[in-house]
């Protein structure tokens, strides 16, 4: 309880200020609006049904984006860790690409893609990419040499190893790499969204600041994050079901 | 590292850059795509060595830079006394905590569209931005560092009467160096993603803005030579804190998962 108390204290004094200011006739009053407009935003826009389609348009792009790059990039980390030549081969064009802000992909995806579904997912793939492959990566590399061996005294089928001993060590650097890698791919499709896009949660956000209506950014960043939220704790709480323990540790 | 090792090492960006540039090349031959949609890795190439002689591009790579260096200092001198403080004080940290944690999931991308009611295009508004960015990385890696730190060492550091300020600067900060060390490059590498994606949005300057303005009137060569900059960029400033990790901390291995 008291915990609670001091947790809120903050909070608390942030929006009574910010309600104050928003209520006076300072200069900051006109962009900063008010606790109870934010609200009302958020209430009108879910109410009109807006709201949940930007959600559901954001969130389709970025768990699509998301879902590619796992599909793609855990396979390639574990076999990249596991396969010198895959790693001699790919490890420096991986390098050369990687240092590359995926937001400097944006006006490239642009150009190639449009403003629509494709270039949001690219970003977003992009972005997840190269988080869960440097995870699964390190994961798989980090298998005790010991362990592997001992493996090859009962069997030298790589199949085996791969599928039995490979694959279930380097699961964790895969979830972690996972979890990260959807926090980033929520950030991306906001910011894929901002420039060039017809949609979504980030759209509608630059579009309420360009039309000057404070009341209507804020309540969209409120989404944001409380979207980022339930992403991560869905997430959390996918990995520790029964399915989730028997499998990924 | 025996010479055979170190010339492989040498070798392997080089032989990178020469596969991409293959790919690129074969995409090219194969697809014969329009220049706006993929420029060949010749003209990008001379689009980059025309921008080097140009000044706008320097003034705007120097004002991206700047941006990302003050947001970062005040990140430092904001965040890691605020580690600390949350580590050692279970007060702070109760009143303090909840509200941080609640903050990070306010990604620094969601504040770029208010940062423009904000402060429209002055600088203070790009500064917040990669403020932001940083911060929260280095005060949570700064607080975390501080927490691992061995209590074997502070019971030995008390027996032998250090005060609580001695404690903090002879045992807890040198233990939680390469832990905040970690955050720091961490927290410059977001600031640097969030000033170009700022740039991107709301900016006459900067290297992001020169980069969607490339797009916006079609020269893509441009676009992508400012790709290379960036990618040179950001991969100079992960570097240069990592070789500080290895050369201050040799003996201690990093554990920071994102890479």
């Amino acid at each position: 309880m008291r915990r609670f108390a001091l947790g809120t204290l903050v909070p608390f004094a942030v929006l009574a200020a910010w309600w104050l200011v928003g209520a006076s006739s300072l200069p900051a009053r006109s962009v900063i609006s008010t606790p109870p407009e934010v609200v009302m935003a958020l209430a009108r826009a879910a109410s009109s049904g807006k709201l949940w389609t930007d959600v559901a348009v954001s969130l389709v792009r970025a768990l699509g984006g998301w879902a590619a790059a796992l599909v793609l990039a855990a396979p390639l980390g574990i076999a990249m860790a596991r396969v010198v030549a895959l790693r001699r081969i790919l490890g420096p064009v991986l390098n050369v690409l990687r240092p590359i802000s995926p937001v400097a992909w944006i006006p490239v995806a642009i150009l190639w893609l449009g403003i629509g579904y494709g270039s949001k997912v690219f970003i977003v793939g992009i972005i997840s990419f190269f988080v869960i492959l440097a995870n699964a990566f390190h994961a798989a590399a980090s298998i005790d040499p010991l362990l592997l061996k001992a493996v090859r005294t009962f069997t030298r089928s790589r199949l085996k190893t791969a599928l039995h001993v490979v694959l279930p060590a380097s699961l964790h650097g895969v979830v972690n790499g996972a979890q990260f890698a959807l926090a980033s791919a929520w950030g991306g499709v906001i910011i894929a969204e901002y420039t060039g896009a017809n949609g979504g949660v980030g759209y509608e956000m630059l579009h309420a600041a360009n039309l000057f209506l404070p009341a209507q950014v804020m309540a969209n960043m409120v989404i944001v994050a409380i979207v980022g939220y339930l992403l991560n704790a869905a997430f959390t709480r996918a990995v520790r079901t029964d399915v989730g323990r028997k499998y990924l540790g | 590292m025996n010479a055979s090792r170190r010339i492989v090492a040498y070798l392997a960006p080089i032989t990178g850059f020469l596969v991409l540039f293959l790919l690129w090349e074969a995409a090219i031959v194969v697809f014969h795509p329009a220049t706006v949609v993929l420029p060949t890795p010749w003209q990008t190439l001379r689009a980059l060595l025309s921008m080097a002689q140009s000044d706008k591009v320097w003034a705007d790579i120097g004002t991206s830079l700047f941006r990302v260096a003050a947001g970062f200092a005040i990140a430092i001198v904001a965040g890691v006394p605020i580690g600390i403080a949350l580590a050692r004080s279970m007060f702070f940290r109760e009143v303090l905590a909840p509200t941080l944690e609640g903050f990070r999931f306010v990604i620094p991308f969601a504040w770029i569209p208010i940062a423009s009611l904000w402060f429209g295009l002055h600088e203070s508004g790009k500064v917040f931005i990669t403020w932001y960015a940083a911060f929260f990385v280095i005060a949570f890696q700064t607080e975390a560092g501080l927490r691992q730190v061995d209590e074997r060492l502070v019971k030995a550091a008390k027996t032998l009467g250090a005060g609580s300020r001695a404690l903090l600067r002879k045992v807890y900060l040198p233990a939680a160096a390469p832990m905040i060390v970690t955050g720091l490059r961490l927290g410059l590498s977001f600031a640097w993603i969030s000033i170009l994606a700022a740039e991107l949005v709301n900016a006459k300057a900067g290297i992001g803005y020169f980069t969607m303005n490339a797009a916006d009137f079609f020269r893509s060569d441009q676009a992508f030579a400012a790709m290379a900059v960036i990618g040179v960029i950001g991969f100079l400033m992960d570097r240069a804190f990592r070789l500080l990790e290895r050369r201050m901390f040799a003996w201690h291995r990093s554990t920071d998962a994102i890479q």
